[in-house]
């Protein structure tokens, strides 16, 4: 007598059965997946691109923007209200706890004189420019994050002497025909002979400094007879921007805060997200629909499938497959043409993001789990084409499907 | 009617089965079907065209039940069982040879063989081997490796037998087994199912050609549904 065996279809063989199955037919199961691929690769790219996109405006903008605050004087409301900025107030900023630099700045009115390069005034070459003249102090440098062409900074005892020199900013120099130090150390403004200390290449903040001559504090005073400091900038540590917005006016000016403004910089959450609203929704668009065809292509092949191996599905019925086991092999069929989908859909989407951001010379960002969900995506899809189809099989009837001669 | 088995057990008992499709009109296709069939028997029912025999093999096999009467395989009223324990009984206890051979085009002669295991639950790890001695004794050793594409229809019923009796089933079910053969290709098979019902297997074989049929110990007739005596 034959007891109650043992009847069930082990997950490596069905798992065999499976494998076979797709690769009998390799070319139109790679054309299968290709559809989940596009859709996935593309839905990987997308996030991935505007986390990156988005990391790089943050990293930008966060670090320098959110870190920075700007203080100069309303307008006098009645004459003769003294609204200035005291001279001290880099100092007395940097005193505050949460502040790591603090410099003012300053235009100077030097009643329209030109800047040249040449000592002696020559008719024939007109190299008088009409640039801007800045008044700094020296922390402004370390403020704004200047760095250096050739030459050094201009310091304290500058100031303090009132001495010639200055600073040329890189298109300044570039304007006045300067590239080093060593064929000129000296630029004329209007009748005023300076000293060319150094050339600043390049700032993170404060752009026209690079277009412009700056001078010390001390020397624009004595010289151009600047009354009070126009703006002082102030870098903060992260996170401490509004508390150090809060304390300023009373630290520069305790016996009237109220004529002192200061300018924080907008929320850069919703500048990244403006951004990256725009650069997803396109491509999600685009992925969706990837997807959904994708989804229909697995439907219709493992339908087609289905119908070609009628007889198979007869004979395995005839060797002992409940509809159960049917069922479950078109299913884990299609769900694997998913799963490999998702597996090629997110290498793809990953190598498209490490590549844009590789020319745009970005920090490529992603969060992990993202190409982790791609190949689960990728099945719930293929489970979700196959369960119309596998029912189809699981009903055939068994003497029906075996009359088919496939 | 009634035929009783020729001798010792019997494991396949069917009483006044009957099997009827559709309505408009109804297709009688067996009509009051008793018959039993002796443990170690070889019996061949022949039969025109249409007369019935794929619907009463089917229903030995338990691919489809009777619209009215009993049949007992085993002991067991089958006719109580659900689909998936028929399906289960198939796996253990039916072995199927078709007129069309059924193999997988995609697999070699032996993994066709091995397909059967699956469900039947034998274990995998001699699987292969098995199926190696199973096509082996069908004659086809040296075929082992080869698609359907590369064997003659003979050889590809050969290894459809080798497929049905790898599980060691208590009933081999074949369905006009040498239909698609030509003559000498149909003396094979036939002499490798006699082989089989020498190792002591149980063998019912349906066919329309009497001379087929002689080949079985046992032979009865159909006709329109009615199972007669030895033709
Ligand atoms: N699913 C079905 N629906 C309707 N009629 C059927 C069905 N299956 C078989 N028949 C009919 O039952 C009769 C017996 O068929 P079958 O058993 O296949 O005959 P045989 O195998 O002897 O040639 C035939 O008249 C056939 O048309
Ligand atoms: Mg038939």
């Amino acid at each position: 007598m034959t007891g109650r065996r043992r009847h069930r279809l082990s997950f490596i063989d069905l798992a065999g059965e499976v494998l076979a199955g797709l690769l009998a037919r390799p070319g139109r199961t790679a054309l299968t997946v290709l559809g989940t691929v596009i859709g996935l690769a593309a839905l990987v790219a997308t996030v991935g691109l505007s986390q990156t996109a988005g990391n790089r405006i943050v990293g930008r903008f966060d670090e320098l923007a959110a870190t920075e605050i700007r203080i100069s004087s309303r307008p006098p409301a009645s004459e003769g209200e003294d609204t200035s900025i005291p001279w001290d107030a880099p100092a007395r900023m940097q005193s505050l706890n949460g502040v790591v630099t603090a410099a003012s700045v300053s235009t100077v009115d030097t009643g329209g004189a030109l800047v040249s390069t040449s000592p002696v005034r020559d008719p024939a070459r007109r190299t008088d420019l009409n640039l801007s003249v800045l008044a700094a102090s020296p922390t402004l440098f370390d403020t704004v994050h200047a760095r250096l062409l050739v030459g050094r900074y201009f310091d304290e005892q500058h100031s303090r002497r009132a001495e010639r020199v200055a600073l040329l900013g890189a298109t300044a120099a570039e304007r006045l025909g300067v590239a080093s130090l060593d064929e000129l150390s000296a630029v004329r403004i209007g009748d005023e002979l300076f000293l060319v200390a150094g050339i600043v290449g390049t700032v993170d903040r404060q752009f026209d400094i690079l277009g412009a001559v700056v001078i010390p504090e001390g020397t624009a005073r004595s010289l151009y007879h600047l009354a009070q400091p126009e703006t002082v900038i102030v870098e903060t540590r992260i996170g401490a921007n509004a508390l150090i917005a809060k304390q300023a006016r009373p630290a520069l000016r305790p016996d009237n805060p109220s004529v002192l403004e200061v300018a924080v910089p907008a929320e850069p959450r919703r500048v990244r997200d403006a951004v990256q609203s725009d650069l997803n929704l396109l491509f999600v668009v685009l992925g969706l629909v990837a997807l959904v065809v994708g989804a229909i292509g697995i439907a219709n092949v493992t339908l087609v499938s289905v119908m070609e191996r009628t007889g198979e599905i007869g004979l395995r019925r005839s060797l002992g497959a409940t509809k159960v086991h049917i069922a479950t092999q078109f299913l884990l069929e299609s769900s694997t043409m998913g799963l490999i989908g998702g597996i090629l859909g997110a290498a793809i989407g990953t190598s498209v993001i490490v590549s844009v951001a590789l020319v745009q010379t970005w920090t490529p960002v992603l969060n992990l789990a993202v190409p982790f969900a791609a190949p689960v995506v990728g099945a719930l899809i293929g489970l979700l084409a196959g369960l119309f189809p596998a029912l189809r099989a699981a009903s055939l009837e068994p003497v029906e499907a075996l009359r088919s001669t496939t | 009617m009634m035929l009783p088995a020729s001798g010792g057990s019997t494991i396949a008992r069917l009483r006044n089965v009957g099997r009827t499709f559709g309505t408009d009109p109804a297709v009688h296709a067996l009509v009051d079907v008793s018959l039993d069939i002796a443990a170690g028997a070889w019996l061949s029912i022949v039969g025109p065209s249409g007369s019935g025999k794929s619907t009463l093999l089917n229903i030995m096999g338990l691919l489809d039940r009777p619209t009215s009467g009993s049949y007992t395989l085993d002991d067991v009223d089958v006719s109580r069982l659900t689909g998936s324990e028929r399906a289960a009984k198939r796996a253990a206890d039916i072995g199927f040879v078709f007129q069309a051979f059924h193999l997988l085009p995609y697999r070699t002669a032996v993994e066709n063989v091995m397909l059967a295991d699956l469900y039947s639950g034998g274990s995998r790890h001699d699987r292969r081997a098995r199926a190696a001695a199973a096509l082996e004794s069908v004659g086809l050793a040296d075929r082992l490796e080869h698609v359907p594409s590369k064997l003659s229809g003979g050889e590809m019923q050969r290894v459809a037998i080798a497929r049905a009796v790898y599980t060691n089933p208590r009933l081999l079910l074949c369905d006009e087994p040498t239909g698609n053969l030509d003559r000498v290709s149909g003396e094979v098979v036939l002499e490798v199912i006699g082989s089989m019902h020498d190792t002591g297997l149980t063998i019912v074989m349906i066919t329309h050609d009497d001379e087929v049929a002689a080949h079985a110990q046992r032979r009865l007739r159909i006709v329109d549904g009615r199972l007669g005596g030895p033709p």
